[in-house]
Parts: structure tokens; sequence; C-alpha cells
């Protein structure tokens, strides 16, 4: 195999798609040494982004195991995913699109948690948490909450969007239930309403974060 | 609206047409007169209040430029004047919908509301 400094982009791309190759293996050893710390430098300012550590996680434990996690979604399926990227002769995109996948994957693992944390009994943790925030990753979250409790309801529209509204209103402005009922929108809400509406997307979205650790 | 937020100015408007001995300092009298104004030209008539909730975005506002920033109509007609006509059926689901989509609006919705409920709260403890 070539001296490290010497392979291309494209070449060190072949040797890690190519599972048979014989320079499989010292192709990802090169890969790692070039890219690894990059990755975990972007998944790290991600991380400090969503304000880790303050979801009672390891901030380090964490990193670790989306790099990780990145790093198989690379290897899977012969490297299904690098063989997509297409400007093999372009370091500075190939950089791009590896911070690009990075936040993807960082999101997607972070949003898990997140989901877990809103059905959580500690709602006082999770709105100074929010508050920590910068607007941007709120509004992030905020899409994501509301897309994963669309996706996952049934029923008839316009019903789904006013439970959304109710449940944001009542679990992420901390609006309480007098308050809810004031609003002109709401006066005539029968009585368990909002608890059922609570609970059934509370059910919902502790369904769809079962799968963490 | 220096100091004084928009959902305070509305709970002040909504308690000082009940309760005429409410008075304010010279600023924010000038500020209820103003918002008075819009109050009359929005419940005027269903149609004009109608407009109002009809031009609710059906998609993400940009974060520089949020509809509901500063809004003062749709929120007098949202917090004053919207109710559960049936006519009104239609407009909670609009209302729902974009809120949902956009959550710059949806920001600056919960903070207004929640100065106004907080804001009515006081007066009606202060005047009982």
């Amino acid at each position: 195999m070539k001296d490290s400094k010497d392979i291309t982009l494209e070449v060190l791309l072949e040797y890690c798609s190519n599972r048979k190759s014989p320079n499989w293996e010292k192709g990802w050893r090169l890969f790692l040494q070039k890219y690894k710390m990059y990755i975990y430098k972007v998944v790290s300012k991600r991380c400090t982004a969503w304000n880790v550590s303050r979801l009672n996680l390891q901030f380090s434990d964490v990193v670790n195991d989306i790099v990780t996690e990145i790093f198989i979604l690379f290897v899977e399926n012969d490297a299904k995913i690098l063989q997509s990227f297409r400007a093999r002769d372009n370091e500075r995109m190939f950089l791009a699109w590896l911070a690009t996948v990075s936040n993807r994957v960082t999101t997607r693992y972070l949003q898990r948690y997140f989901s877990k944390a809103i059905v959580d009994e500690e709602m006082e943790d999770f709105r100074d948490y929010l508050k920590g925030l910068e607007s941007n990753t709120r509004w992030e979250l905020y899409e994501t909450i509301v897309e994963k409790i669309r996706s996952a309801s049934g029923g008839r529209k316009r019903k789904v969007e006013r439970d959304i509204h109710l449940f944001m209103l009542y679990n992420w402005a901390d609006f309480s239930e007098p308050m809810i009922r004031s609003l002109p929108v709401f006066q005539d809400l029968g009585n368990r309403v909002l608890d059922n509406v609570i609970n059934r997307i509370r059910k919902i979205l502790r369904a769809s974060s079962s799968d963490l650790v | 609206m220096s100091g004084v937020r928009l959902g305070q100015l509305i709970a002040y408007l909504k308690q000082g047409r009940l309760l005429s001995q409410l008075r304010f300092n010279s600023d924010i009298e000038e500020m209820l007169e103003k918002l008075e104004e819009r109050y009359h030209a929005v419940s005027s008539s269903f149609r004009v209040s109608q407009k109002v909730l009809d031009s609710m975005p059906l998609v993400p506002c940009s974060p520089f430029n949020p509809y509901l920033d500063k809004n003062e109509d749709f929120f007098l007609a949202y917090l004053l004047l919207f109710n559960n006509e049936e006519r009104m059926q239609e407009y909670h689901y609009l209302i729902f919908q974009h809120l949902n989509h956009c959550y710059w609006c949806f920001e600056i919705f919960y903070n207004t509301l929640k100065d106004y409920y907080n804001t009515n709260h006081l007066l009606s403890i202060s005047n009982n």
C-alpha cells in the first residue's frame, strides 16, 4: 500500500469499499487516522449545542457512542454510504459531507433521549433544559417532537393537530390546565379530554424512545 | 411598547373596558388608546376578523420575520373576539396547524398568552 500521504481520497474510498480487497483493513486504519478526530470534533460541537450534560448523560460516553454509530454506518453494507459520495477528487467537499452525516447521526441519537425526557416526571428539569438551548436547537427539537407525534397518531387530521397543540402548550410551554381552559378555543374542552390527550401522546413518545439502552 | 408587552396590554384593555376605574401612566394609556383603535377596527365586522385569521400562513415562517411578531390584530382577534361559534371552527384548525409547524410563531404565541393570562389574573385579584 502506498504511503498515507500519497493516497488520494478516491483510492482511499475504494480501499474502504471493497471488503475482499487486501487493502481493506489498512484502508480503514488510514481512514480512522485521517478523519476520526474531525468527526469527534463535529459530534462534540453538536452535543454541546444540545446541552448534553444537562440530560444526566456523560458527555464523553455520548460522544463515543455516536462516533461508533457513525463508523458502523460507514462500514456496513460494504460501505454503501461512503460509495454514495461522488466528488472523490475534492477533499473539502468530503469533509463537508462527513460533517453533514455526523450531524444527522448525532441529532437522531439525541432526539431519542429527548422523546424520553419530555415524558419523564421531571418536567421542571426539561423546561430548565430548554432554556439552556440556543433558539435554533429548540426549533429542531420542537419540530422533531411534533413530527413524531404526528406520524404516530392516527385519526382525523384536525383532531391530531389540536392534540399536538394541547400537548405542546402543556408540556413545552408550561401552561397549567386553568390557563389552557381560559383560552377561547378550549373553553368547552371536556373534563377528561386534556388528561387523555397528554397521556396518549406520552405513550406515543415513550414508545418511540423504547429503543434506548 | 418598551417595558410593557402585548399580552399585558391586551389584558389591561380587556379589564379596562370592564372596570373603568383602572388608570395607568400616560405612556401605557397612549399605547392602550392605539390598541383600542385596532380593536375597534378588527371587531367592526366578522369579515374583518375573518381576514385577520385568513392571513395565517400555511408554511413555517422565517425566524427573522414570524407572522405573529408584533401582530396586534391577530392577538386582539384571538383573545377578545374568538369564540366557539361554528363559523370560527375552521380557524381553530388553521391556527393549530400553523403553530405546530412554526416554532417561531409558537414561541411568540405562548409567551403573549402567558402575559395575558397572568396580567388578567393579577388584575382580577386586585379588583376583588
